[in-house]
């Protein structure tokens, strides 16, 4: 490495090579610096990163495994003046204790309502169907586009049932109200009934919840 | 100076001592002020809006610029994305990320994670440029106060509307951060002396904005005041052969001469059209809502913001004339033209959006909601070194009482601790989750190869396109091509470790109940 010498007369090829080495070090400096901000950066993002997925986890709440897949939107339901949205469904396990599904807000937040839900289970031998759970949901907890979920006390024998949740929207008109989007299935599946207009041009964006989950990513 | 002796400068010093001297020279420069504080920032950034990176979905324009530098090219997309002007930082931003994702090794659909990747970093270099750019023209307490108020800028993130979702993150919103840049750029310009290479790096910059935000475009002419200056004390013929000769020698001249040039070519003749049916059939602003837009939310929302929700019309007006009254009374002098400069750049904004965006009246929400907050965002920029510049200037008024002077810049911390308060970084807030990707893309491109989507550059179905038209989400159902080779590789490494599609037994529509 070359130095300068206060006791030797300098010379242009000496003042050269002095000026390189004293590039050479202020590069080294430079990536010194530069390589400390990015490894302090990087263990930032990482911790950043980390609590945003734990928070997102918590938000859309437990993975679930799609009722069908979607690809495009077809229409939003607006749940007011008594509307009623109902999906059928045959869910792949047993154990089915939850369904989370897509709803849309216009941007705002809901205003409170008498939402109702209700599981019914379709009886294969042709006799009535019946309610094996229901309760109510609290639209304020909806946010755009995002899911809404619906826990319940597990189906044991989820797997070998034809079911169909029913969401009941408040008699009145409560000004903000929740909407359910319905979607175009990327497979052919049973579009949802919205009362008085019949089978609708798509079905809910559902996602079928179980106990031991489903990896979310 | 350094913390080592010269002795140890010279002979005798290993090279460890030598490289570590020079890091001490380092971190005193301003090159590292400037870099801790961009990576500071895009940890900041990051952490008030980690959504795009951690729920990536294509977004809005993100999505159709990212299909046009796919199947057209950066210039192309940089030019005619919109039919108005170009959107080159935008675009800049969008090619970035999809070079970076190439670089990282990941698959094409991982695209819009890269993208908000360098979306953060951009706004981090923006709002960190005042630390370089302004250095000899702030106080260092004023610089960091101008930093903290801008990485903690309100951005209506913890709002529950849009603003949270689409400006941290998203391309489609980084270009209005141009107009601060240009601002920056041409106080530098106006107070510096120009040496032909800084003036050629200063007018690249300040074409770049232009061509990124046409509203700095008003910027131009006060760049070339400098040159024009010389023609003031012209008293005759031979004074002013003399003055242009001495203007067009000027390499400063040329350099601008070129950036205008440039602007030119890029967005042609300014032109006064509404595009889009929301802007031409839009009524005029009403009054009301012209006083929110253009002065409480563009004039001086870097002030008004904390207090915003309290405002109405005559609030705001009152407020507007006693900020300006203070302004101009207690300013020095020899910033005025600094203040009449930047506030003038934001009158021009404030009325460019109020005559030319009326629709915007409808997104105003009577003083209760900043939405939209991307429209804003720049020009509160704007105001951070202005009321910066005033503070200084009190605390000179003030400079007898050293108590006294220092309370302009411990209000303008206050500001930023709280802003911190009312958005706070840490806090994720629902608004990063407005929409949920979930591997919705992934699966949808996984269909779109199966059902064969091939696409050409025009986006028409094509049987030997070179393109996959993907629906970007379920809510969004807008196509955007990718390259068909790079989706059917990424399908292929990573379908297997994705959820597939469930496919549900049939079962009858349902009689009501």
């Amino acid at each position: 490495m070359a130095t300068f010498r206060h006791d030797r007369p300098p010379t242009d090829d000496r003042l050269t090579a002095c000026r390189a080495a004293g590039a050479v070090r202020r590069v080294a400096a430079w990536t010194l610096v530069v390589a400390t901000i990015l490894a302090a950066g990087g263990a930032a993002f990482a911790l950043v990163e980390r609590a945003a997925r734990d928070e997102l986890d918590a938000i859309f709440g437990r993975p679930g495994v799609p009722m069908a897949d979607v690809v495009g939107l077809a229409e939003v339901v607006r749940l007011a003046d008594g509307v009623r949205v109902e999906q059928s469904f045959r869910p792949e396990r047993d154990g089915l204790d939850g369904v989370q599904v897509r709803t849309a807000t216009w941007k705002v937040v809901p205003a409170a309502a008498d939402c109702r839900w209700r599981l019914v289970a379709d009886a294969d031998d042709g006799s009535a169907a019946r309610v094996i759970r229901s309760g109510t949901l609290d639209p304020r907890r909806a946010r755009d586009w995002t899911f809404l979920e619906i826990p319940f006390a597990a189906v044991a024998d989820s797997s070998r049932r034809r079911l169909s949740l029913v969401i009941e929207g408040p008699a009145d008109d409560p000004g903000a109200a929740l909407g359910i989007p319905l979607f175009t299935p990327a497979i052919p599946h049973p579009p949802a009934v919205v009362t008085g207009s019949g089978p609708a041009a798509g079905c809910l964006h559902l996602m079928l919840l179980y106990p031991e989950g489903e990896p979310r990513r | 100076m350094s913390a080592m002796s010269p002795s140890r400068r010279g002979a005798g010093a290993t090279l460890a001592e030598l490289v570590v001297e020079h890091v001490w020279d380092v971190l005193r420069g301003p090159s590292f002020r400037f870099v801790a504080a961009t990576a500071a920032a895009f940890v900041v950034f990051f952490a008030r809006a980690p959504g795009p990176w951690v729920n990536p979905v294509f977004f809005a324009e993100d999505r159709d610029w990212t299909t046009l530098l796919v199947t057209h090219g950066f210039w192309h997309t940089a030019f005619h994305a919109r039919p108005d002007y170009a959107v080159l930082g935008n675009v800049a931003v969008l090619w970035g990320g999809m070079r970076l994702c190439d670089l990282a090794g990941d698959d094409v659909l991982s695209i819009p994670r890269y993208q908000a990747l360098v979306s953060y970093f951009a706004f981090a270099l923006v709002v960190s440029l005042p630390v370089l750019l302004l250095r000899r023209r702030l106080r260092p307490g004023a610089l960091a106060a101008v930093w903290l108020l801008a990485v903690s800028m309100p951005l209506g993130i913890h709002s529950g509307s849009w603003s949270g979702y689409e400006i941290l993150g998203r391309a489609n919103n980084v270009g209005f951060a141009a107009l601060f840049v240009a601002f920056l750029l041409v106080w530098v310009r106006l107070t510096t002396h120009l040496r032909p290479a800084r003036a050629a790096v200063i007018d690249a910059g300040l074409a770049t904005c232009v061509l990124t935000n046409p509203i700095a475009t008003a910027l131009l002419p006060v760049a070339a005041w400098p040159a024009l200056r010389r023609l003031a004390p012209v008293r005759d013929r031979a004074g002013l052969r003399t003055a242009a000769l001495a203007i067009v020698r000027d390499p400063a001249v040329w350099t601008l001469a070129a950036a205008v040039l440039a602007c030119l070519a890029g967005n042609g003749i300014p032109t006064a059209v509404a595009h889009g049916d929301r802007t031409a059939l839009a009524p005029p602003m009403p009054f009301d809502r012209a006083i929110e837009c253009g002065l409480a939310r563009s004039l001086f929302y870097s002030l008004s913001w904390p207090v915003y929700r309290w405002l109405n019309t005559d609030r705001t007006v009152a407020l507007a004339a006693l900020a300006l009254w203070l302004t101009w009374r207690f300013g020095l002098p020899r910033h005025r033209w600094l203040y009449a400069g930047g506030l003038g750049l934001l009158a021009l904004t404030s009325a460019t959006l109020v005559f030319k965006r009326p629709e915007l009246a409808a997104h105003l929400g009577d003083y209760r909601t900043t939405f939209p907050d991307r429209y804003f965002y720049a020009q509160y920029l704007v105001g951070l070194p202005l009321m910066a510049a005033f503070a200084t200037d009190l605390g000179t008024r003030l400079a007898a009482r050293p108590r006294l002077a220092r309370l302009p810049l411990v209000a303008l911390f206050a500001l930023a601790a709280l802003a911190v308060v009312l958005e706070p970084p840490g806090k994720i807030a629902d608004s990063q989750f407005i929409v949920d990707d979930d591997g919705c893309f992934s699966r949808s491109a996984a269909r779109a190869v199966a059902l064969g989507a091939w696409r050409g550059a025009d986006g028409k179905p094509a049987a030997d396109g070179a393109f996959v038209g993907i629906p970007a989400h379920p809510s969004m159902p807008k196509e955007i091509l990718l390259p068909r080779a790079a989706v059917e590789r990424a399908i292929t490494a990573v379908g297997a470790s994705r959820t597939p599609p469930v496919l549900t037994a049939a079962a009858p529509a349902t009689s009501p109940r």
